[in-house]
C-alpha cells in the first residue's frame, strides 16, 4: 500500500515537482481543538459555492410580474415578481430544491458563526499579534465582505420581509453626506427597489463578492501557510530525528503533517460540518419566503429585522434619538442619525477590528498562544466588544422585548441606550479587575527572556551522545509561570 | 475552571441569556404553506417531526450559535480521540528519555526504529515529511487491528445505505426531513469512518519544522 502511495505520488511529483520549494505536504498544523474552526468557515464557504451553483440555475434575477402556476395554492394565477415566483419554484417544485436552498441559508448562517468565533479566538489568545498583523486583516477584510454577501443574498428573492430589511440598508446608503445618493444609485439601481436592484445584487451576490471572499480565503491561507500556525504551549521538549525542540522555542512550530494526518482530521471536520447542515437543512425553514409573500411596495410587514449578525447596527438606528442628527453649517450637509447609527459607529467597530493589531501593537514576534488571563485590558476589550454587540442587538429587537416586558419601545429604549453605553464599560472593568488580581497559575504566557536574562531556547542540532533534556521543571501545570512572572510576557502590550 | 473565567463567563451569560430570550420569540406559529399536489408529484414538506413553518432571523441566529457550539463539541471529542487513539501509553515519555540517554548512540532510537524500518533499508516516512527545516519528532505506527476493519466495514455499508437512500428520496417523494437525515447519516458515517481509518490504520506522525525558511 506505502508503495502505491509512493508509486502514486512520484508520478504527480515528476509533473508538478511536489517537492521543490512547496513543502506543504509536510507542513505542521499544531493539533488544538479550536484551530478547526476556521475549516468550518472553509467548508461552509465551499458548500455554498456548491448549492449557489444549483440554486443559479433555476433563480431569475428579475422584478418583472410574471403568472404563478407552481404547486403553492395560495399564489396559483397571481402575478407576482419573476425573481420570487423563481424561489417559490426552486422551493416546492425542483426535487432537492428546499433542502439545497436551506442548505444555502444555513450554511451562510454557520460561515459566518464561525468565522466570527474563529475571530474571537484569534483575538483572546493574542494569535492576531506579530507577524499576524497582515492576517487579521484580512480575516476582518472577509467578515466584513460575508456579512455584505449575506445581505445581498438576503434581498434576492424579492419577498415582502427581506425587501423591506432590504431597504433599511437602502436608507443608510442614502444617508451617507454628499456621496450617498450616488452610492445607492450604483449599488442599489437608483430608488430602493427598482427594477435593476435584484439584477445588481445578484451580480454582487454571485460574482463580486464570492470572487472577493475566495481571494482574500486564498491569501489568508497563504500567509498562513508561509507564517504558519501560532502554537499553545507544549508541555515538554521534543526529540526525533536526532534533533530536539525545546519547549520555549517559538522558532519551531510542532503538529501533525498535513499530510495524511491533517488532511484526515479536515476530512472529519468537512463531514461533520455537513451533518451539521444537513439536519439543520431537513428540519428547520429559513427564510421561508412563502410565509411573506412577495414584495408590496404599499405594505408593511408587523416584524422587520435584519440577519441576525447585523442585529446590532439595528439596535444602533433604533436607540440614537432624532435630535442627534444637525446640519454643518457653511456648506449646508445634513448628517441624519440613520448615518451615524448606521455607518458611523459600525464603521468605527470595524474600522477598531482592523487596527486593532496595531493598537496592541508588539514589537517582537510570537508565536505562540497566550493565556487571556495574563493580557488584563485586551481581554477585558474583548468582553467589553461582545457585551455591547449583545446588549446592541437587545436593542435591535426592541418590539420583541417590549411585548415581552409588557413596556414599551418608549420606556424601553432609554435604558437600552444607557446599557449599550454602560454595560461594556462594566463588563470590562470587573474582567480587568477579576483578571488583574489573578495570581493563579496561567498558560502560554511567557517571558520574552528566560529568568537569566537570555534569549529564550533555540533548536539545536543535538550531537550524538551529547546533551540531556532538563526534566521538566514545574509543578504539572503546562506552561505554569511562578506568580512573579505572570505578566511578563506583556510587558509590552 | 479558574475563578476570572467563571466570572467572564457569568459577565457574558448574564447579556447572553436574555438576548437569547428575546430572539427566540421572533416569529410567532404560523400555518403550513398548502401545495396542490395536482401540479407536482414531490412532497418536499413530508417528514415525521414536526417543526416549526417558518423562523425570523432571530431564532436563526440562536439556531446556528447552538448549532456551532453542539458541532464544535463534537469535533473536539472526534479530533481528541484521534489523536489519543494513536498514540500508545506512555509513547512520548520514552521518545524523550531514549534520546536523554547519553551514552553516545544515536538520539531519539525509538522514533528512528519505529517510522525508518523498512526491509530495504530505506526511509519509511514520506519523502514530504523530512526536509532540511522538518523532521519527525513523534511517530506510532498503526494498530491495524481486526476491530477497526469491523468497524470500517460496518461504516462503510452504513454510509452506501444512507447514499442509496438520499438518492432514492430524489426519484419519489423529495421529502426535505428525509434529505436532511439521510445526508446526516451519510456524513456522519463518512465522518465516523474516517476517524476510524485514521485511529487504526493511519500511523501518528508528529513533525517539527522551522518557521522560518
Amino acid at each position: 500500500m506505502a508503495d502505491r502511495l509512493d508509486r502514486v505520488y512520484g508520478w504527480f511529483d515528476d509533473r508538478l515537482d511536489l517537492d521543490r520549494d512547496v513543502p506543504f505536504l509536510g507542513k505542521a498544523f499544531p493539533a488544538e481543538d479550536s484551530y478547526l474552526l476556521g475549516e468550518v468557515a472553509l467548508f461552509c464557504f465551499l458548500m455554498l459555492v456548491l448549492t449557489g451553483m444549483f440554486l443559479g440555475f433555476f433563480f431569475e434575477p428579475s422584478t418583472s410580474n410574471v403568472e404563478y402556476d407552481g404547486s403553492v395554492a395560495e399564489y396559483q394565477g397571481e402575478e407576482m415578481p419573476e425573481a420570487f415566483v423563481s424561489v417559490l419554484n426552486i422551493t416546492y417544485d425542483v426535487p432537492y430544491g428546499m433542502f439545497l436552498r436551506r442548505l444555502h441559508h444555513w450554511a451562510a448562517h454557520l460561515f459566518v458563526a464561525s468565522l466570527s468565533l474563529h475571530m474571537l479566538r484569534v483575538f483572546f489568545s493574542g494569535a492576531y499579534q506579530n507577524p499576524r498583523e497582515p492576517n487579521w486583516v484580512v480575516g476582518s477584510g472577509l467578515a466584513v465582505a460575508s456579512m455584505f454577501a449575506a445581505y445581498t443574498g438576503y434581498a434576492l428573492p424579492f419577498d415582502e420581509f427581506a425587501s423591506t430589511a432590504t431597504g433599511i440598508g437602502f436608507s443608510i446608503a442614502n444617508s451617507i453626506p454628499i456621496l450617498g445618493d450616488v452610492f445607492a444609485r450604483v449599488v442599489f439601481g437608483g430608488e430602493y427597489p427598482s427594477s435593476a436592484t435584484v439584477p445588481r445584487f445578484y451580480f454582487i451576490h454571485v460574482f463580486l463578492l464570492p470572487v472577493v471572499i475566495a481571494g482574500l480565503i486564498a491569501v489568508h491561507m497563504a500567509i498562513l501557510v508561509r507564517q504558519k500556525h501560532t502554537e499553545a504551549p507544549r508541555e515538554d521538549d521534543l526529540a526525533g530525528d536526532g534533533r530536539r525542540v525545546d519547549r520555549d522555542d517559538d522558532g519551531i512550530v510542532v503538529g501533525l503533517p498535513a499530510f495524511p494526518n491533517q488532511a484526515a482530521i479536515s476530512a472529519v471536520v468537512f463531514f461533520l460540518t455537513m451533518a451539521t447542515l444537513s439536519l439543520l437543512a431537513g428540519f428547520l425553514p429559513v427564510h421561508n419566503v412563502a410565509e411573506y409573500g412577495p414584495n408590496d411596495p404599499a405594505g408593511t410587514p408587523e416584524l422587520i429585522m435584519p440577519d441576525w449578525f447585523l442585529m446590532w447596527v439595528f439596535g444602533f438606528l433604533k436607540l440614537l434619538p432624532g435630535w442627534l442628527g444637525f446640519t454643518i453649517p457653511v456648506v449646508d450637509v445634513h448628517v441624519s442619525t440613520e448615518f451615524i447609527g448606521g455607518m458611523l459607529l459600525p464603521g468605527i467597530v470595524f474600522g477598531i477590528m482592523f487596527a486593532w493589531p496595531f493598537i496592541d501593537y508588539r514589537e517582537e514576534p510570537r508565536h505562540f498562544t497566550v493565556d487571556p488571563l495574563a493580557r488584563p485590558w485586551q481581554t477585558a476589550v474583548g468582553v467589553a466588544a461582545v457585551v455591547m454587540v449583545m446588549i446592541a442587538s437587545i436593542a435591535g429587537m426592541n418590539t420583541i422585548a417590549a411585548d415581552i416586558t409588557g413596556l414599551s419601545t418608549d420606556v424601553l429604549n432609554p435604558a437600552l441606550l444607557a446599557a449599550t453605553i454602560l454595560g461594556p464599560l462594566v463588563a470590562g472593568g470587573i474582567t480587568y479587575l477579576a483578571i488583574d488580581r489573578y495570581d493563579g497559575p496561567l498558560y502560554g504566557s511567557r517571558p520574552d527572556v528566560t529568568p537569566d536574562g537570555g534569549a529564550a531556547g533555540e533548536a539545536e542540532a543535538v550531537p550524538e551522545g551529547a546533551g540531556t533534556i532538563e526534566p521538566d521543571d514545574t509543578d504539572g501545570e503546562a506552561g505554569s509561570q511562578p506568580d512573579g512572572e505572570q505578566s511578563g510576557g506583556e510587558s509590552d502590550g | 475552571m479558574r475563578w476570572p473565567t467563571v466570572v467572564v463567563l457569568v459577565i457574558v451569560a448574564l447579556v447572553l441569556a436574555p438576548m437569547w430570550v428575546i430572539a427566540s420569540q421572533g416569529e410567532g406559529p404560523v400555518e403550513e404553506v398548502e401545495l396542490d399536489h395536482s401540479v407536482t408529484e414531490i412532497r418536499p414538506l413530508g417528514g415525521f417531526v414536526d417543526t416549526p413553518n417558518a423562523l425570523s432571523p432571530s431564532q436563526v441566529g440562536v439556531i446556528v450559535w447552538v448549532a456551532l457550539f453542539a458541532l464544535y463539541g463534537v469535533l473536539a471529542a472526534a479530533h481528541r480521540f484521534m489523536n489519543a487513539a494513536v498514540r500508545p501509553p506512555d509513547r512520548g515519555a520514552a521518545e524523550v528519555g531514549e534520546t536523554a540517554a547519553a551514552d553516545g548512540g544515536e538520539a531519539n532510537e525509538v522514533s528512528r526504529s519505529s517510522s525508518d524500518r523498512r526491509s530495504d533499508g530505506g526511509v519509511a516516512a514520506s519523502s514530504w515529511l523530512r526536509t532540511d527545516d522538518r523532521w519527525i519528532v513523534e511517530y506510532s505506527d498503526a494498530s491495524e487491528s481486526v476491530e477497526g476493519i469491523v468497524a470500517m466495514g460496518g461504516l462503510t455499508a452504513l454510509a452506501i445505505v444512507f447514499a442509496a437512500l438520499f438518492t432514492g428520496e430524489y426519484f419519489t417523494l423529495a421529502r426535505t426531513q428525509y434529505f436532511g437525515v439521510y445526508a446526516a447519516g451519510m456524513f456522519l458515517s463518512l465522518a465516523g469512518l474516517t476517524v476510524a481509518y485514521y485511529a487504526w490504520f493511519m500511523p501518528h506522525v508528529e513533525v517539527a519544522e522551522r518557521r522560518g525558511h
